[in-house]
């Protein structure tokens, strides 16, 4: 009967863990339930509180450089859970949390400090920190073949916090800076990595003789799990490119943009580690082998669930294409996105992903900074590489039309969808300016002569009209993509739109010098006016993102100067909110630490828009539509408040900057910059430069 | 008068709309020392006073009117105590004519100025805080007096003078700011003959230091 009860409970949660992700809609992955104190709370008291004990030896030596370790480490963990792309309670965290209770059954002690959460990375990484937080990345999850590779890395971070690695290597690095007169640099680096080093086995072994043995996991899982590390800078899976998915029966590319033959896999296992913090996966490999040496093959690839595990790998893969979108990689993400579709064709989200991928190519490479968006086919292995081939091979008109033929085509199918109608719009826009042949003087319906050579009979056979079209074609010397668009529905309104365009871009052409040379100086009076006077936004009420003071490598090197380092970040954050008081402007911080314990919801919301300005990084250009934009803009509907503001101390070449911008969150364009370098930061220049721009915001237009 | 008061509290008016301020004060009560050399005494053959500081006392109300600018009106005093003056005096002699007598006399002058000016501050800054360069156009005003028993008005002189000046303002505590510098004025007077008043009150005003207090209000 209990048995029973239990099965039907998995058999539920299984249920609800797959109703939980609409694929074909996907949304990149939330936290749910109560937020942990580790995301919410900022105290160092907290941090301390959860630090492991050390050894009574190492406590004097940390005793004397308590204030560094703390704030050396705090800051690296508070940043990083902070940053908006770390998540708890998502179904892939709880699902590594309970992996993790699986392998460390026989520590309940140990297990009960630990707490995995999912780190929205790329990267195929994993790490634990002294204070037991585990991070899982989305690349690692994506790579990974069953839940006993997992197991395996958990334990293996798990002795990490559980030997002190943290501290051992911070005092290691300290030790190391004493002989600083004494060694040279190389002899320290060298001493610094190999003593990472042998934690790293220290952690391999023992992660497999306490935990992994007995756990009732395979095995042989342990080994295979140095592979998959192996090639993890390749995508999830290895399958040639269809590149049919933007062909058609008239439309066919070339073979030069198609590279015959890929690059072979150049993975070294037996790589040069001395200067790695991690022995090289040959070594650790052999390792690990000894270790298994004779045992028996037995425990089995699933303990929890197989089908959470393939679920979390799906949700994990799906959440890779979002993360390649938003950090320029694009190409990665049609690959990916490709990949996916294979399994779930017709789903919307891959789909508009691979959209919005070929439209941030697309506008790359007509602003002539492709290099941004566009990654070398010869730093690529593997059969992904034809991709980067084929948009380094293609031209910028020949990617214009592809971009813009697979987002009308999406716009067909998925009508009504106000982010595809805007990535659409914005690539007609683009077009028009960039296109160099008149796109509506393309075909969009073809007779079947169009398509066979006919024989001579056949060809005595068709009209008058049809002869001479057939001629026509014959001679002329047509680029491949003039036939692109037939077979495309709607395309009458898409010309109708990309002629509005070119007469927009061409009524500046046709203006007369009086005329041009007039409007040229009416903008370049506001211009002016605008620079001497500042702006006048009339806003009331924005959200803020916390202060940004960045910290150089020298606040790092003295306990005085981290104090300081703190002083000055305290006093930013307390000026702005004292100016903000006294110019009547309501700021609504994005902060973590404000959240009360239930208010997931928001904390959701401060992701998206943190993400949002981590994808602005990359971007840099005002009119570029974001993938974040979708999400946020669900954000600016529900939300009173409708702008943003970023504030920040920066360094460029040691010399700091007090920036400002401020965004509209609808359309996530930047509405107000202002910047001002100094030498130095004096406190009565931050507090006037604070209060202008500021004041800027409020400040109600004349008319 | 009346039409030109109003027109400057047209513009004053028109500025206020985009003007700077330190926190938003737009306005700024300001003393300014003015310490100099006295160089004035170089051509004399009195050697007591060739080392001596004067001072000049300067108030102003200053106005900051956009990000870049504050304009202010000015009011200066000075005393000079210890300048020398060649003076005539007629006299009788005991036969009854008349005689010129002529001799170097302590003389007090006393001057009062008034004008205004501008100040432009560097780009990294925000007015009215950091470097800056200042221009300044005023009237002034000077009498010498005799000191010997009544003060009696020996000569008097209007002259207008112009001033450039560059320094740093910078906030000691809450509203209020030190101002430090160096400030030079051109006085449209003669100072080519020696020991008159003129010669005295140019090198009075050639170059001084300066140090002042500036309240935000």
């Amino acid at each position: 009967m209990k048995i029973a009860l239990v099965l039907a409970l998995i058999l539920v949660y299984n249920i609800t863990f797959s109703q939980k992700i609409n694929y074909n809609n996907y949304e990149p992955l939330k936290s749910s339930g109560p937020i942990p104190d580790d995301f919410r709370l900022n105290s160092k008291e907290n941090f301390e509180s959860h630090l492991i004990k050390p050894t009574s030896k190492q406590k004097e030596e940390i005793n004397y450089k308590k204030e560094k370790y703390i704030v050396s480490t705090y800051k690296q963990i508070d940043d990083l859970l902070k940053s908006g792309f770390v998540s708890f309670n998502d179904p892939i965290s709880n699902y590594a949390n309970r992996v993790l209770k699986t392998v460390l059954k026989n520590d309940k002690e140990l297990s009960s400090k630990l707490r995995v959460y999912l780190l929205k990375s790329t990267n195929v990484n994993a790490a634990s920190y002294n204070n037991g937080i585990i991070l899982i990345s989305v690349g690692l999850i994506s790579q990974l073949q069953n839940e006993a590779q997992l197991a395996y890395i958990l334990a293996h971070e798990s002795i990490h916090y559980k030997n002190g690695h943290h501290i051992k290597g911070f005092l290691n690095r300290e030790k190391s800076n004493e002989y600083k007169y004494k060694l040279s640099y190389d002899d320290r680096l060298n001493s610094y990595f190999s003593y990472s080093k042998d934690n790293e086995l220290e952690a391999d072994k023992e992660a497999f003789q306490k935990y992994y043995k007995n756990s009732g996991y395979s095995i042989q899982e342990a080994e295979k799990i140095f592979d998959i590390l192996l090639y993890s800078y390749l995508p999830f899976d290895e399958i040639e490119f269809d590149f049919g998915i933007f062909e058609s029966e008239y439309y066919k590319f070339p073979k030069k943009l198609i590279k015959e033959e890929t690059d072979e896999i150049s993975a070294i296992e037996n790589y040069n580690d001395v200067n790695s913090t991690h022995p090289n996966i040959l070594k650790r490999k052999k390792y690990v082998e000894r270790m298994v040496g004779d045992i028996e093959q037995t425990g089995s690839k699933f303990i929890v669930s197989e089908n959470e595990f393939k679920e979390a790998q799906k949700a994990a893969r799906f959440e890779l294409s979002y993360l390649y979108r938003i950090e320029n990689a694009f190409e990665k993400a049609i690959y990916n996105s490709f990949l996916l579709l294979r399994s779930n064709p017709d789903n919307k989200y891959l789909k508009t992903n691979i959209g919005e991928s070929l439209y941030g190519l697309n506008y790359y490479k007509n602003s002539s900074s492709y290099s941004k968006a566009h990654v070398r086919y010869k730093k690529i292995e593997g059969l992904s590489q034809r991709v980067n081939y084929f948009f380094e091979k293609i031209k910028k008109s020949e990617l214009n039309i592809i971009t813009l033929r697979y987002l009308w085509k999406l716009h067909n199918q998925f009508e009504g969808d106000q982010y595809i109608n805007a990535l659409a719009d914005s690539t007609i826009n683009e077009v028009a300016k960039n296109f160099k042949d008149d796109l509506s003087s393309f075909p969009t319906k073809v007779n079947k002569i169009i398509k066979d050579s006919l024989s001579k009979e056949e060809y005595e056979q068709l009209s008058k009209t049809d002869k001479i079209k057939y001629n026509k074609r014959r001679k002329s010397d047509v680029n491949y993509y003039f036939y692109s668009f037939v077979g495309v529905k709607n395309t009458f309104d898409l010309f109708e739109k990309y002629d509005k365009e070119v007469i927009k871009n061409n009524e500046e052409e046709n203006l007369s010098y009086e005329e041009l040379a007039k409007k040229r100086k009416k903008e370049g009076r506001k211009k002016k006016e605008e620079i001497k006077k500042g702006k006048s936004l009339g806003i009331d009420s924005v959200y803020m993102i916390s202060p940004y003071f960045e910290m150089t490598k020298d606040d790092l090197k003295y306990n005085d100067k981290i104090k300081k380092y703190y002083k000055r970040k305290e006093f930013l954050e307390t000026t702005i909110n004292k100016i903000a008081e006294k110019i009547n402007l309501t700021i609504s911080p994005i902060n973590f630490n404000n959240l009360g314990i239930n208010e997931t919801d928001k904390f959701n919301d401060y992701t998206v828009i943190k993400n949002w300005i981590y994808e602005n990084y990359f971007q840099n250009n005002n009119n570029f539509i974001m993938a974040s934009m979708k999400y946020l803009a669900k954000i600016a509907e529900k939300s009173k408040i409708k702008h943003l503001v970023w504030v920040g101390i920066t360094y460029d070449y040691e010399t700091p900057k007090y920036s400002l911008y401020v965004y509209e969150i609808k359309t996530g364009k930047i509405i107000m910059y202002y910047k001002n370098m100094v030498n130095r930061l004096p406190k009565d220049l931050m507090k006037t430069q604070i209060y202008y721009s500021l004041k800027q915001i409020k400040r109600k237009p004349k008319n | 008068m009346k039409k030109n008061i109003f027109i400057i509290s047209l513009l004053f008016i028109s500025f206020n709309t985009f003007s700077q301020g330190y926190m938003g004060h737009k306005f700024g009560l300001r003393y300014n020392g003015l310490i100099f050399p006295n160089m004035a005494n170089m051509w004399n053959d009195n050697s007591d006073h060739i080392f001596g500081l004067n001072y000049t006392h300067s108030f102003s109300l200053a106005y900051t009117f956009n990000k870049g600018a504050e304009v202010f009106i000015e009011f200066e005093l000075f005393n000079l105590d210890y300048s020398i003056n060649q003076i005539t005096i007629k006299k009788n002699n005991d036969s009854g004519d008349t005689e010129e007598y002529s001799h170097l006399e302590p003389t007090h002058i006393k001057s009062k100025s008034f004008g205004f000016g501008f100040r432009f501050y560097s780009t990294e800054w925000l007015a009215p805080l950091g470097f800056y360069n200042q221009l300044s156009l005023l009237i002034s005003s000077a009498k010498a007096y005799s000191t010997d028993g009544k003060e009696t008005v020996i000569d008097e002189t209007v002259y207008p003078r112009i001033g450039w000046g560059f320094g740093s303002q910078r906030v000691i505590a809450g509203n209020l700011m030190i101002d430090i510098g160096v400030q030079t004025y051109l006085s449209f007077i003669n100072p080519l003959n020696n020991n008159t008043i003129q010669q005295r009150l140019f090198f009075r005003n050639l170059a001084s230091f300066k140090l002042g207090l500036t309240y935000v209000l």
